[in-house]
């Protein structure tokens, strides 16, 4: 059950077990992504909010918690799983475009999709949670947003319903004209 | 005046918040500058300047607000026009972009405006299948049509369906319009998809009475509009509202066998 009412930080055990907890279920899916309707780019795509519970995140956060995506025009589509009203707890990223980074096994990569964990263990001095970079081996390079979609939720063990694959939306193509 | 400990500190903000702005390429020629600032989910705020010089979110904010389903609180806030002004924000309808004749002043409050915003909206979470009815209900007409009555090329059987599924407004001589959730090619014709089935009992009468307003107003204009409504179960819905759909309205229930074809002759017969 999630844990009592009263403020409590997220400890790093509470929140490694969250990232293994198995399945975490999202009871709107199975998630669809939905096409920016004005840009031509297939990979132009939307994930609406849905909810996702867990047993194992302090309440604050259970209660709230949801998958959401959004795209850049410059940077692709971007994953977050955050509480409603409060900073992230995961994100996945289709392009890293800030040179090179490591990620948690210490391998180099340039652009290329990856997720970002916090690292709780590993606070800066500021006091900000540090972040992981996880790169699972499913991940390519140029991947599409619907496999990336795909790769996270496997990833992180989220269980929406799904007996697919996450598909790209059909994209409509004109707009339906005003009748006067 | 400052003593020692006042100036440093403030050499210190000054320093931490110049050096946390810099610069690196991204996609199309533009490049990305980062900011010292977070967003309301803890992630640093970042601005675009496209290889012509216009500086924009890359369409962070609204893609942001859609994401969230807000848009349609987004559209209507009143304060839009005002925020829009104050921080020097200019909108395509995709992006926000700094608004042109800005001074160095309007960079950050720019950069302000645009973390801001989505804060403003509160997002609508999915939390049951049912909250998905409508998208249930176009991806019935999209497998259907594409089975049963595709076009001479799968573009056009795309482009056929996506007709179909868009919302259809329509102006009222006296200035009003009513929105057809979807676009029935008869033009007379409204459907409402009729969704909330699994929500209280008061928001589903709201629901069905907004939704039925829309066919009962374009009647007092033109008699001849048939109305149509979509529904997983009548069933699912209070005894006043079923009356109401029933009485302004032609049902037709997706549960049953023969309805989804039956719909879907609706839709598509002239």
């Amino acid at each position: 059950m999630p844990m009592g009412d009263q403020p409590i930080r997220l400890y790093p055990q509470i929140y490694e077990a969250w990232l293994a907890e198995k399945p975490k279920m999202i009871p709107g899916g199975p998630l669809e992504l939905r096409p920016v309707e004005d840009l031509e780019d297939p990979n132009a795509v939307f994930l609406e909010p849905y909810s996702v519970i867990s047993s194992k995140l302090p309440k604050h956060y259970a209660e709230k918690l949801i998958i959401f995506g959004h795209h850049n025009e410059f940077k692709g589509f971007k994953i977050w799983v955050t509480p409603k009203d409060y900073d992230y707890l995961l994100m996945a990223h289709q392009t890293h475009l800030d040179g090179s980074f490591f990620d948690i096994e210490g391998r180099e990569f340039d652009n290329y999709p990856h997720f970002h964990e916090l690292d709780l263990y590993n606070c800066r001095p500021s006091g900000e949670p540090g972040t992981r970079r996880i790169v699972s081996s499913e991940l390519y390079c140029e991947i599409t947003s619907n496999d990336l979609l795909d790769v996270f939720l496997d990833y992180y063990h989220f269980e929406d319903g799904r007996t697919d694959r996450v598909r790209l939306p059909k994209r409509p193509t004109h707009r339906q004209e005003k009748i006067v | 005046m400052l003593n020692p400990e006042q100036q440093r500190h403030l050499e210190r903000i000054q320093k931490a918040i110049c050096e946390s702005v810099t610069s690196y390429d991204v996609t199309k020629g533009a490049i990305c500058v980062t900011t010292p600032f977070l967003d309301w989910k803890g992630a640093p705020v970042e601005i675009f300047i496209t290889s012509e010089g216009r500086i924009t979110d890359g369409g962070d904010t609204i893609g942001q607000i859609k994401a969230l389903r807000a848009k349609e609180e987004f559209d209507s806030w009143p304060f839009l026009l005002d925020f829009f002004s104050k921080y020097c924000i200019d909108s395509d309808g995709i992006r926000m972009i700094l608004s042109k004749d800005s001074d160095e002043n309007c960079y950050l409050r720019f950069i302000q405006g645009i973390s801001r915003l989505p804060g403003f909206f509160e997002p609508k979470p999915i939390t049951t299948l049912s909250d998905r009815f409508p998208e249930t209900v176009k991806n019935i007409i999209i497998e259907i049509v594409e089975k049963k009555h595709p076009k001479d090329t799968p573009k056009k059987t795309v482009e056929f369906t996506t007709s179909l599924i868009k919302p259809r407004e329509v102006i009222l001589k006296r200035g009003y319009s009513v929105i057809s959730d979807l676009s029935p090619i008869r033009e007379s014709r409204m459907i409402e998809i009729i969704s909330h089935a699994k929500a209280t009992k008061s928001d589903r009468a709201q629901h069905v009475r907004a939704k039925v307003f829309n066919p009962v107003l374009w009647k007092l204009e033109n008699p001849k509009v048939e109305a149509f409504s979509i529904l997983h179960d009548i069933a699912d819905y209070p005894p006043d509202s079923r009356q109401l759909l029933r009485h302004e309205t032609e049902v037709i229930e997706l549960r049953k066998e023969t309805g989804k074809d039956k719909f879907i002759e609706i839709l598509i017969s002239r």
